[in-house]
């Protein structure tokens, strides 16, 4: 377990259906097409990023959404809401830096990313918030050995996903 | 006896006796020896005061008469050396392994006397320590005993503790696996047949300590840690008399966090539970169900799932299937309560995570006996219809009921006084839930599941809501609906067609869906004897229809490719005469004055189908059909073209004829193909040809003909080349190459160097590069399934046949255009065979590579990548050489302007990511950086995989086990 934790916090999550894989257009495969950053795309990059605590991914316990994904492609912003599966839940960091350690690798520089817990969903919201909006605090935990492995054991299956 | 005198001679003359075994051994067989007289020759040494002389002399008496046939001594001579042997194991203890040899051959001759029995077991008692013993000698005394538990059972039962005695004194700390291999036989057997008594505790402490058996092969021995783990758990099963012992052991074994303690003592339940008495499980049920709850409802490891329902289930048949007293049947009460305690608050939604894991016990539980599947039907199955009707939509809890509907058929609960008001509600409410299209995936399940005992008024309902079900615009759950209507048509074959397949029909405004539905209901009840031909005969009937016949030709194809027994498939050749009937069709609907005109698309089908029904004809089936479906085609008039329609069904009709079945028109159907493959204007058709007439030079029986055949194609392929139709003649050339190499024929490598002269050709040289693409490519025509030959392993020869003999001339062109094609050509042959093979040539193959980088053709350099993407997949290590020749070349890559190339590029990039770390850290800064260009793609395609290989680039270096 990610957290270090010996008891199960949240046994018997809620499992939810996970969506289809992006179906492929002509357009993808169209050279003088340019495809737009979407939501979807970076849904497709943290969905399969595994719950610290649980075999299941991000997507299945409903942490992330599509629904709760907006990229501005003008403006270079991308904004996330995640929702913690129960609103005491001490791993809502952890997973918080896991998905924008994904972003940060993956999405191109030119992009500001934003991970925030979903309003209400929490009760540290303000707290974690902060924490994740801190550049300072995130480089340093990206330096935190310990950590960065916790976080690459999450992030190793998600490769797996990949067409 | 002169033999016996000079044998006595040459032991007094002092040669070396040991050398002598043999010799003595074969004289007494052979009776040249008297074995009185070998006894009294050997008297010197077996009554010297020298140990050695004694030990020589019994090591001697033992290695003869382990040579000895079982029945070849006779009583006086067998009770006179066991006699010995046996006063011989208060001796030297340097002579007791000598001893305990001897003896176990004597036990196992047919003539060892019973009065030495009792004497035996005494003595061995007495004056052996067997854990002084080495293992061989071991493994003798183990042998001792189980002679005797073979030939002297009644004689051992006088004194069964003490039989029973020496197996436990003689095994305690046994740690040879060879002898452990032999004990786990040994104690089953014995421990079965003699009662333990008092001393059960002890035989058990002394099996307990192996529990659970670790154990590390090494070389090949042939002992596995699942062959002796299983001799141990057949040992605590052997007596009844372990059970009260073996409980608190198991118990303990699983909570251990080893997983190899928990199987082992999961498998030990399992068939314990059918031999330990119930007086001994019945005080540990209690904390069975709470070990076995850990593993079931806290969603681990499937194998330890999976065995502890096994054990479960096991347990609760016992309970079921045995004679219980009024505290063991509360026992029985108490421990379905629990399970039903503790399943019941998940069984609330079934999307909680443990939904499933719950209602799987809930199905083992009903699978395991009549009493327990009533149990949960009457705590269950209310609950599972009131979440079903409230929460529409939610397949996963209908089809969480069938298995339990299954169970209660099996115990045919529906007649049951106890459950039958539940369960007769059950067949209405489902076909109710059949109007909500999210449930009727889990009615198909349930229904199909009580087809059997449903009334005549319910079966109406039935076909009522399967008529409806088949209107309406709601997705078809395949795999359900066909089993369901599959086991309904054979339950009541005459019913379905008059209630339901005889009230089907297609309106000119149906949707895809709903003629799709009803079309695959048609296809599946072919799969019902008595309804083949009926709905064969709808299904044509359909074809005829314009507004649905691309839709039933669709059906009709996918229900023969994957769906039907061969016998249905043969009846629907034969009988039904679908094959000639198709012909007629098309043939006739071809015709610009018939009705409708199919698509292309349609015909490929048909011919698709025509060609999986004859594949199933006997060979005969197959002439007959032939010569008259032949008769159908316009094939007579030379120097007209054909049609590409009648080219596509022909393929179908020949493609997988027998080898044994003769054509009569071969030369005409040889022209005609070959005069199509290259001068046919429609691509399928020339493709058509040319696979068919590769097809026919593969199974062509007679050479003369063949080599008649390959003229003619020779002729017409150089006329090709020289003329307008290069490509189509090299495609051509291609199809011929491949056939001859499968059948291993002569000719294969000339006609190959044909192809690969082709190679430096100053026009088409890149399409004879793609001729081995088609070579090398697995090819369902041309393979066994149509009754092709096939030589083995026939890409590994063109690839040792091209690097052994060819590769020179593929490259001693000037010409830089043929050099690349040849390149191409090698990277083709590459990519079809083992990485094995590969990295046996690599260093040859690298060269070539190279080669193929520096070409300006994308398509060279994304065969390329896509070759070397592959053979990195595989992780071989002969590549970590080359990591600085080729990961520049892959980074260079992913900027160039063809996404194919761009996204192979970033896979070679990726794999090379998953090699040893060492060897990748110098690379790692450079690769991340570089990569990050690659994650602004303007494809979305190429930015996946440049995420993919950014991340895994990401972690080299941070594994903890670095």
């Amino acid at each position: 377990m990610g957290g270090g934790t010996e008891v199960l916090q949240n046994l018997n999550p809620r499992l939810f259906v996970k969506c289809v894989d992006r179906a492929v257009t002509e357009d993808d495969w169209n050279e003088n097409v340019t495809d737009e950053f979407d939501s979807r795309e970076v849904f497709d990059l943290i969905r399969h990023i595994n719950d610290p605590e649980h075999p299941l991914t991000l997507e299945e316990l409903n942490v992330v959404d599509v629904n709760r994904i907006t990229v501005d492609n003008e403006k270079n912003k991308i904004d996330i809401l995640y929702t913690p599966t129960i609103p005491h839940c001490s791993l809502a960091t952890l997973i918080g830096l896991t998905i924008k350690v994904q972003l940060l690798r993956n999405i191109p520089p030119r992009f500001k990313i934003q991970v925030k817990i979903t309003p209400g969903t929490h009760v540290s919201e303000a707290a974690i918030n902060k924490q994740m909006a801190d550049k300072e605090r995130v480089s340093a935990a990206m330096e935190n050995i310990d950590l960065i492995q916790t976080i690459n054991k999450s992030l190793i299956e998600v490769e797996n996903h990949y067409k | 006896m002169t033999d016996s005198s000079s044998f006595a001679e040459k032991l007094i003359e002092g040669e070396d006796i040991l050398s002598l075994t043999n010799e003595a051994a074969e004289g007494i067989i052979k009776s040249k020896l008297a074995f009185p007289d070998v006894l009294t020759s050997l008297e010197p040494f077996l009554t010297s005061v020298d140990v050695v002389q004694r030990s020589n002399g019994i090591f001697f008496l033992a290695d003869v008469l382990q040579q000895l046939p079982a029945d070849f001594l006779n009583a006086d001579e067998v009770d006179v050396v066991s006699e010995f042997f046996i006063k011989k194991l208060a001796e030297h203890f340097s002579i007791t392994p000598h001893v305990l040899k001897g003896l176990s051959y004597i036990v196992g001759m047919e003539n060892f006397p019973d009065s030495q029995v009792l004497n035996l077991l005494g003595n061995l008692q007495c004056n052996v320590t067997v854990q002084t013993l080495t293992q061989a000698s071991r493994l003798h005394y183990y042998e001792i005993l189980q002679n005797l538990l073979l030939s002297k059972e009644t004689v051992l039962k006088s004194k069964q503790n003490d039989f029973v005695y020496a197996i436990i004194t003689g095994m305690d700390s046994e740690g040879d696996p060879r002898n452990l291999m032999f004990l786990y036989q040994l104690i089953p057997e014995a421990y079965s047949k003699f009662p333990l008594e008092h001393l059960a505790e002890e035989a058990f402490s002394v099996l307990e300590c192996y529990f659970p058996i670790d154990f590390t092969p090494k070389g090949d021995g042939g002992i596995t840690r699942d062959g002796l783990a299983r001799g141990l758990e057949n040992c605590f099963v052997s007596s009844t008399e372990f059970g009260p012992f073996v409980f608190p052991m198991i118990l303990e074994k699983l909570e251990s966090t080893l997983k190899v303690a928990q199987v082992d003592s999961l498998k030990l339940l399992i068939k314990g539970f059918e031999i330990w008495n119930i007086k001994d499980i019945n005080p540990h049920t209690s904390d069975l169900w709470k070990a076995f709850k850990l593993t079931l409802l806290q969603a681990g490891d499937s194998e330890l799932v999976d065995l502890a329902l096994n054990a479960l289930t096991s347990l609760l048949r016992r309970y079921s299937s045995s004679a219980l007293s009024a505290h063991e049947s509360a026992t029985l009460d108490q421990l379905l309560q629990y399970v039903t305690d503790n399943t019941h608050r998940f069984l609330s939604d079934p999307t909680l995570t443990l939904f499933l894991p719950s209602i799987k016990v809930l199905n083992g539980v009903a699978r395991s006996s009549r009493f327990c599947c009533e149990y949960v039907v009457k705590t269950v199955v209310p609950q599972l219809l009131a979440l079903a009707e409230n929460k529409k939509g939610h397949d996963a809890v209908l089809s969480a009921l069938s298995p339990i509907l299954s169970s209660c058929i099996h115990y045919n609960l529906w007649n049951s006084k106890e459950t039958q008001q539940i369960l007769s509600s059950v067949p209405t409410s489902l076909i109710t839930l059949m109007k909500d299209s999210n449930s009727q995936n889990g009615c198909f399940l349930c229904l199909k599941e009580t087809v059997s005992i449903l009334d005549v008024e319910t079966r109406n309902n039935l076909y009522s809501g399967v008529l409806s079900f088949l209107s309406t615009n709601d997705p078809l759950p395949e795999d359900s609906y066909s089993t369901f209507i599959i086991t309904l048509a054979n339950t009541h074959p005459e019913e379905v067609k008059q209630a339901v397949l005889n009230c089907i029909s297609i309106s000119d405004t149906e949707t895809g869906i709903t003629k799709k539905k009803k079309l695959r209901t048609f296809c599946w009840c072919c799969n019902v004897p008595s309804l083949t031909s009926f709905s064969s005969d709808k299904i044509l009937h359909f074809i005829s229809i314009p507004r649905c016949s691309s839709e039933a030709v669709d059906c009709l194809k996918d229900f023969v490719v994957k769906e039907p027994s061969s016998d249905i498939l043969r009846n629907l050749g034969t009988q039904c005469n679908m094959i000639q009937r198709l012909h007629e069709f098309c043939l006739s609907s071809a015709d610009s004055s018939a009705n409708h005109v199919l698509n292309n698309s349609s015909y490929v089908s048909i011919s698709t189908t025509i060609e999986v029904l004859m594949r199933h004809l006997t060979a005969e089936d197959q002439r007959i059909t032939c010569a008259n479906c032949l008769l159908l085609y316009a094939m007579g008039s030379a120097g007209e073209q054909v049609p590409p329609i009648q080219i596509v069904l022909l393929k179908g009709l020949l493609l997988p004829l027998r080898k044994d079945v003769q054509l009569n028109n071969r030369c005409m159907i040889v022209r005609v193909l070959l005069q199509t493959a290259l001068n046919s204007d429609d691509p399928l058709c020339q493709n058509s040809s040319a696979v068919l007439l590769s097809s026919l030079v593969n199974k062509c029986l007679d050479d003369n003909a063949l080599r008649d055949i390959l003229t003619s194609i020779e002729t017409e392929i150089d006329n090709g080349l020289k003329g307008e139709n290069p490509i189509e003649s090299i495609a051509l050339l291609s199809w011929i190459v491949k056939s001859l190499i499968l059948r291993s024929h002569v000719l294969a490598s000339v006609w190959l160097k044909r192809l690969i002269s082709l190679l430096a050709h100053p026009t088409v040289s890149m399409n004879a590069a793609n001729g081995f693409k088609i070579i090398l490519a697995d090819s369902a025509e041309l393979s066994s399934v149509n009754f092709c030959s096939e030589r083995l392993l026939f890409k590994q020869w063109v690839f040792q046949w091209i690097f052994d003999d060819q590769l020179a001339a593929l490259f001693n062109s000037d010409d830089e255009n043929s050099k690349k094609a040849a390149a191409l050509a090698i990277t083709y042959v590459v990519i079809a065979v083992p990485t094995s093979l590969v990295v046996s040539q690599i260093s040859k193959l690298i060269r070539v590579f190279v080669l193929c980088f520096d070409s300006n053709n994308f398509e060279v350099i994304a065969a390329t990548l896509e070759v070397l993407s592959s053979l990195l997949s595989t992780g071989e290590k002969a590549f970590e050489e080359y990591i600085d020749t080729f990961i520049p070349r892959f980074l260079s890559c992913t900027s160039y302007s063809n996404m194919i190339v761009r996204m192979n590029a970033l896979d070679c990039i990726y794999y090379y990511g998953k090699f040893q770390e060492t060897r990748l850290i110098p690379y790692k800064n450079k690769v991340v950086q570089e990569l990050l260009k690659a994650l602004d793609d303007p494809k979305r395609l190429v930015r996946q995989k440049a995420a993919r290989a950014r991340s895994r680039w990401f972690l080299v270096g941070t594994a903890d086990d670095r």
